[in-house]
């Protein structure tokens, strides 16, 4: 089973802010909480923040309701005291409540306004208290309201004999969404899938780079990589046969083990099925196994709907999520819980190639594209590219920084790394997708070495300055810009960039964000280690 | 003007001011919001309770920050049988961090405004169903048809971007 991966600190408050930790991630970060003031520090910053949010919300709706002309007006021809009146008035201003006539009194007006007030008091549960010998009942929107409710609770307190006005209805205010179905499949012609990738892969008959429905193949030896014409991602471990089908998001598992990656809306509801069980994918990443006579599905990450093969109306499909395992009983004809598999699928082609081990929207390629200039992705992940391995330093080089810990600024003053050093380089690459222009992209990824990191240079004047040593021959990036001033590292102003390296520095965590340019991170690993010879 | 009007005066403007941060402070820790809620009632009649015993010279939001935080610890040994919590030396703690804050909340209050409407199209709608439409990060999710884990980082850079406008506005203001 594979070690869990401690997240970095702040990533943990977010999750905490969204009701997202599971148990054992709230235990690390309450655990941390209890023992560095430091991240305590960070954590009311953050959670403060969080909460300023929220205040500003409500101060927009009560901005849009004064946009459109519903302030309310104070009426009271005997007037109060001047000094209780402005308060009261200030109050009326702040909630927008009270008995007090409308201007307009149209029902939209109206039925706003009870939405203002609704949002401001959010539920009326009266709590009943003690003091001075009174039991006063106080709706919890005297502690929320604004100036009104509580001046309304301190006279209450102060002056006995006033009445707290009724708390007002409360409605069911939460919005309720449901999800878009999928759009339907376009047709399309064949061929249906392509061969995108192999490592020591042997074939019973050799399939071309473009696929088709109606094949059936045999992987009996090493890793190949199939692409769906709606990009999902089905990745064999020999042995195992595959048939491609009609459909341009499905195929047919007949044995052996795949890896479904889906990691694009057009991918979304990638079929596999298989003698016994057919699966569909719900966004996600998810293991299929079919092994003689029993098929078994274990999700890696997301979620995925199984169900038996060729199933009627009447059998319901079961959904799964992350590291959830089904398989199928063949007597009761349904879909049954079951153990993980012992060895656990591969997770990408990092696990499979010996390269480092990914998790989050990253993903390894292999080769570089000789031109990163112009480059957009068909997806939103980030790509870690390797570079030119076993480099020894000439001579000091700069980088960004070189020691454990967690970064948001990346200065050009920067760290040396001593000559002598002899290094494996490798590129995280971010860049906008191809439909998405000018919007706010952003990704996170965590890369663990078997190695510790030496160096990450993540400014762009060190990767400029690093370009020559590092980069493969002929590869290009921003050319039309002067080196050195070129736009591809992380250090703007107003980046939100985030890198962290882990203290035992084989780890390196990274949140990009982009928004029209690209973002670049050279990591720099201790060399590998030249393989024994074998002999003399 | 009377000792009794005078009074529920001094104590509403107080508590306008420090109400927010006792909510926010109480939000840190219990993140149910109907228990959060209760727990800041709570705070608003001891509050007004006590208001007798606060001391002129001291500052009113971090006599109200105390009590928020023993209404916390309260909370906290109720309900704390079944759930992770934070030691009350933690928790004093944070109550400290809080107090520090407490004294830029309406500057940086007032430059968050300004720093959604430089946000993205696409930032400014997640940031509004967030917490203007306080829906929940799966609820979104499941309208923008991505999974959970992509909203959530996507909320996770633009918080920071906004941390990260106000830091220079709040900088560029103090240059001026």
């Amino acid at each position: 089973m594979a070690e869990h991966t401690p997240e970095p600190f702040e990533f943990l408050i977010d999750l905490y802010l969204d009701d997202a930790l599971a148990e054992a991630q709230q235990a690390e970060l309450f655990a941390r909480l209890e023992s560095d003031q430091a991240l305590l520090k960070r954590f009311a910053q953050l959670t403060e923040f969080d909460a300023l949010c929220r205040e500003h919300a409500g101060q927009q709706i009560e901005a849009e309701l004064a946009r459109s002309q519903m302030l309310p007006v104070y009426e009271d021809p005997n007037g109060p005291e001047p000094a209780i009146k402005l308060l009261r008035e200030l109050a009326e201003f702040e909630a927008g409540l009270g008995d007090v006539p409308l201007v307009d009194g149209t029902e939209r007006v109206k039925q706003q306004r009870r939405e203002a007030r609704r949002d401001k008091a959010y539920r009326s549960r009266p709590i009943r208290r003690t003091a001075n010998t009174m039991h006063l009942t106080i709706p919890p929107w005297l502690a929320y309201g604004g100036i009104a409710a509580v001046f309304a609770l301190a006279a209450w307190f102060f002056w006995p004999s006033n009445q707290a006005p009724a708390p007002p209805p409360i409605a069911n205010h939460q919005t309720q969404t449901q999800p878009q179905p999928p759009a339907p499949a376009p047709t399309v012609p064949d061929p249906v899938a392509t061969l995108t990738a192999e490592i020591d892969a042997v074939w019973d008959r050799r399939p071309g780079r473009e696929l088709y429905a109606g094949q059936p193949f045999t992987l009996t030896q090493g890793f190949a990589e199939i692409t769906t014409s709606h990009g999902a991602v089905a990745i064999l471990q020999a042995p195992a046969t595959i048939e491609l089908t009609d459909s341009p998001n499905a195929l047919r598992l007949h044995r052996g083990k795949l890896v479904g990656i889906c990691e694009t809306e057009s991918s979304k509801g990638f079929l596999v099925r298989t003698p016994h069980m057919d699966i569909t994918d719900l966004g996600t990443r998810f293991g299929v196994w079919v092994k003689e006579d029993v098929s078994l599905t274990h999700v890696i990450e997301g979620e995925v709907q199984a169900s038996i093969a060729n199933a009627t109306t009447a059998d319901r499909p079961t959904r799964l999520t992350a590291q959830q395992t089904a398989t199928v009983d063949a007597l009761a004809k349904r879909v049954m819980a079951a153990d993980p598999p012992p060895r656990h699928f591969v997770a990408d082609w990092s696990s499979i190639a010996g390269t480092p081990v990914l998790e989050g929207d990253i993903r390894y390629e292999p080769s570089v594209p000789t031109n990163l200039s112009n480059r957009r992705s068909e997806d939103e992940m980030i790509r870690l590219f390797p570079e030119r391995h076993r480099v020894r330093l000439g001579q000091n080089i700069t980088a960004t920084f070189t020691q454990p810990g967690e970064y948001m600024k990346f200065p050009a003053t920067g760290a040396v790394v001593p000559a002598g050093t002899q290094v494996d380089a490798y590129l995280i690459h971010f860049d906008q997708p191809g439909h998405d222009h000018g919007s706010l992209t952003t990704g996170r990824a965590t890369i663990t070495f078997d190695r510790p990191v030496v160096a990450v240079i993540a400014n762009s004047i060190h990767l400029d300055q690093t370009q020559h040593l590092f980069a493969l021959p002929g590869t290009v990036v921003n050319e039309n810009q002067p080196p050195g001033r070129r736009t591809r590292g992380v250090e703007g102003a107003d980046n939100l960039d985030f890198i962290s390296l882990s203290d035992d520095r084989t780890t390196i965590t990274v949140a990009l964000s982009i928004d029209g340019l690209m973002d670049q991170v050279r990591v720099l690993v201790e060399a590998e280690p030249p393989k024994a010879s074998s002999g003399p | 003007m009377s000792q009794d009007i005078e009074t529920t005066q001094r104590f509403t403007l107080l508590w306008i001011k420090a109400q927010p941060k006792a909510a926010a402070f109480i939000a840190s820790l219990v993140l149910d919001r109907h228990h959060a809620e209760d727990l800041l009632q709570e705070v608003a009649i001891t509050a007004v309770e006590k208001f007798h015993h606060y001391d002129r010279d001291r500052s009113f939001d971090a006599w109200v920050l105390g009590i928020a935080r023993l209404k916390i610890m309260r909370y906290f040994r109720t309900t704390g049988r079944d759930r992770i919590v934070l030691s009350e030396q933690t928790v004093t703690l944070l109550q400290s961090e809080y107090e520090q804050l407490s004294e830029t909340r309406e500057s940086r209050a007032q430059h968050l405004s300004d720093c959604i409407g430089k946000l993205p199209d696409k930032a400014r709608s997640i940031l509004k169903r967030r917490y203007f439409g306080r829906m929940a990060v799966k609820d979104i999710a499941a309208e923008e048809g991505r999974p959970p884990s992509t909203i959530g980082k996507q909320l996770f850079m633009i918080r920071r971007k906004l941390e990260q406008c106000i830091t220079h506005r709040m900088q560029a203001a103090e240059a001026d």
